[in-house]
């Protein structure tokens, strides 16, 4: 089985990624930062890596795109992993004990209506299984951690409530990383970054970029722009399109894309995964026409 | 594992089931027959407990495939595959009828039998530039200028053209002139190849190794499939067997209903290498249409007694005229077309 890399300590949402996708048996490898991850995966002390991306509520990690463009590790899956809040406290401790909850400034954001209903005071945290780890070391009868139920099961902590978030669509979209490219699938997505020719200060010059894609009818499912690290009010483009390099058409938007970009970096073509709906029992014939990605 | 949807499941309940299996690590093939979501699992996702999808929302079945060769089994994909390769339809009803010479000899000689091929009926036109041969002394093709000729030919007659590929190194060269990559028997193990061809996602004609079991053969289609390949046709060109005192190979009838029972891929027939024998080549064809084969690979030659390699097996034109007349008759007798 292989070693998977993930950012964080033991029961870090990205850990629980890795269980889902991989299995509960699969030997897993914590790194301090993401690019501990790439470091990992790169010397062979794991051979894939896990790594959040985008979380459907609050947006991307943007670093985690910087160091996809600076190292040469290929995605080989993503994975959808329902983010699920867990409230936790040392044990013994009950939720009328509790004052202060530490977490990350997501975590509370999202939890923020359970926190007020019950009048406990946010304190915000670098990660959610570290802040799990360091009660567990030095239990306070005040204090709660919200975090993965995995954690809480870690660290010996006792869940007090589970699912404590405000939000039934909240999904992270995670990255499996690896060396090498994995053969393709029958519905696959392509993820690249991109600059455009701002030299020559030309307007449009974004829009023309798109239109290679949007002419050959290929969808894209993502587009972000981020600062550009050596030039000043430069931006990067990171997108991500459904289809695979090796479809005719999406071979000729590249080519297209080539010509028009200042550089194109494909950051690896893998199988596409669908998103749970967290309302399926609601049969809603006027939703059925926007879901009608599923007309196979 | 196989998991059909009921009739009436909503998008919603399949892109659930996608979703819940997709999560646990497996890639997904979704095909629709009859107005029923089939879900195909592939690659090596964790253990599924089938009694726990069986009870989500929509899901009328689950199976589980035993068949080694999973992509490629019926149970995978029930409805048969068909594709296009230039217009031209293989896999359906109407049967494909691909025809040429052995080798690319000359100009002349490609041309002439395009024209006359064309003529008589044919869909495709295959012809060998890199030539398997038994000996090393013998004529080993053209080469690339084999492939130059044949993309004449294609420009001169419209014809797709189907020409054999031998080593995973060539494959990107003979990809640019090709419409149709074939793998020859004497490669169908050659699993390299087989990766290299699977990536090229072209269309491929896949023969039948002279001592492959069924089942060996089907696994060979599985290695293209496992890139998303799926334009494959498989080709049954004789066995050996005890008996080659007559023929070349023993052609394996039987092969051609099993495999169309076990496989959606469609199933081409060889009666020339089949027998190795001009006279054979008709009535061996005729019996492949009869037992259910999708088209017919055939050697023409205009002059066969002038042929570098397999003159011995190829028909002339007016011949193969006569057997594409004589298949036509048959395709009725089964209730298929010859378009």
């Amino acid at each position: 089985m292989p070693v998977v890399a993930f950012p964080g300590t033991h029961g870090a949402y990205a850990e629980s990624a890795i269980f889902q996708y991989f299995g509960e048996q699969t030997p897993t490898l914590p790194c301090r930062s993401l690019e501990g991850v790439f470091d990992a995966v790169e010397s062979g002390q794991a051979e894939l890596g896990m790594l959040p991306v985008e979380n459907a509520l609050v947006g991307s990690w943007p670093r985690v795109y910087e160091l996809l463009l600076e190292r040469d590790l290929r995605i080989r899956a993503e994975v959808i992993m329902p983010i699920r809040y867990t409230l936790m406290a040392a044990p013994g401790v009950t939720l009328a004990d509790l004052k202060r909850v530490r977490s990350t400034p997501q975590a509370l954001a999202q939890c923020e209506k359970f926190l007020s209903r019950y009048g406990l005071q946010p304190v915000p945290a670098f990660d959610t299984a570290g802040s799990a780890q360091e009660l567990a070391q030095n239990p306070q009868p005040d204090l709660g951690v919200i975090g993965n139920e995995l954690a809480a099961r870690v660290y010996g902590l006792d869940i007090l409530e589970a699912e404590i978030e405000g939000a039934p669509f909240n999904f992270t979209r995670f990255f499996v990383l690896g060396d090498e490219d994995p053969p393709r699938a029958q519905r696959s997505k392509t993820s690249l970054i991109f600059g455009v020719r701002h030299a020559l200060h030309q307007p449009g010059s974004l829009y023309r970029c798109l239109g290679e894609f949007a002419e050959r009818n290929i969808n894209l499912t993502k587009i972000e722009s981020r600062p550009r690290r050596n030039r000043p009010w430069d931006y990067l483009f990171f997108l991500d399109f459904e289809g695979h390099w090796q479809e005719p058409a999406a071979e000729a938007a590249l080519l297209g894309l080539l010509r028009r970009a200042s550089f194109v970096k494909l950051l690896g073509c893998y199988p596409m995964t669908t998103t749970p709906h967290p309302a399926h029992e609601e049969d809603n014939a006027g939703e059925e026409d926007v879901h009608h990605l599923l007309d196979l | 594992m196989i998991i059909l949807m009921q009739p009436d499941a909503t998008p919603f309940q399949v892109d659930n089931v996608l979703a819940f299996v997709q999560s646990k690590g497996w890639q997904t093939c979704v095909t629709r027959s009859s107005g029923q979501t089939v879900i195909g699992l592939q690659g090596n996702g964790q253990p599924l407990d089938p009694f726990y999808i069986g009870q989500m929302p929509g899901v009328a079945d689950t199976m589980e495939v035993t068949e080694r060769y999973k992509l490629a089994s019926r149970a995978f994909r029930p409805t048969s595959t068909t594709f296009t390769v230039r217009g031209v339809t293989v896999g359906g009803n109407g049967l494909t009828i691909i025809a040429g010479p052995c080798s690319v000899e000359s100009r002349a000689q490609l041309l002439e039998t395009a024209h006359a091929v064309r003529e008589a009926g044919a869909h495709m036109l295959r012809g060998g530039a890199f030539k398997p041969r038994t000996s090393p002394y013998s004529f080993q093709g053209l080469g690339e200028k084999g492939l130059e000729l044949l993309a004449e030919a294609r420009a001169a007659t419209g014809l797709p053209i189907v020409t054999e590929v031998m080593s995973p190194h060539k494959v990107a060269l003979v990809a640019i002139y090709a419409d149709v990559l074939q793998i020859g028997a004497r490669n169908m193990q050659n699993f390299d190849l087989l990766n290299a061809v699977g990536e090229a996602q072209r269309p491929v004609l896949l023969k039948r190794g002279p001592s492959a079991t069924v089942e060996d053969l089907l696994m060979a289609a599985e290695y293209i499939l496992a890139h998303g390949n799926d334009r494959i046709m498989l080709c049954e060109r004789g066995i050996r067997t005890f008996d080659n005192r007559f023929t070349r190979n023993s052609f394996d009838v039987n092969a051609i209903p099993v495999l169309k029972q076990l496989t959606h891929l469609p199933v081409i027939a060889d009666p020339s290498h089949a027998t190795g024998v001009r006279r054979y080549v008709q009535p061996v064809a005729l019996a492949a249409i009869a037992a259910g084969a999708d088209g017919l690979l055939v050697e023409v030659h205009p002059h066969p007694e002038q042929a570098l390699s397999d003159g011995d097996q190829s028909l002339t034109p007016e011949e193969f005229a006569r057997l594409v007349a004589a298949v036509r008759q048959m395709a009725a007798a089964v209730e298929r077309s010859v378009g």
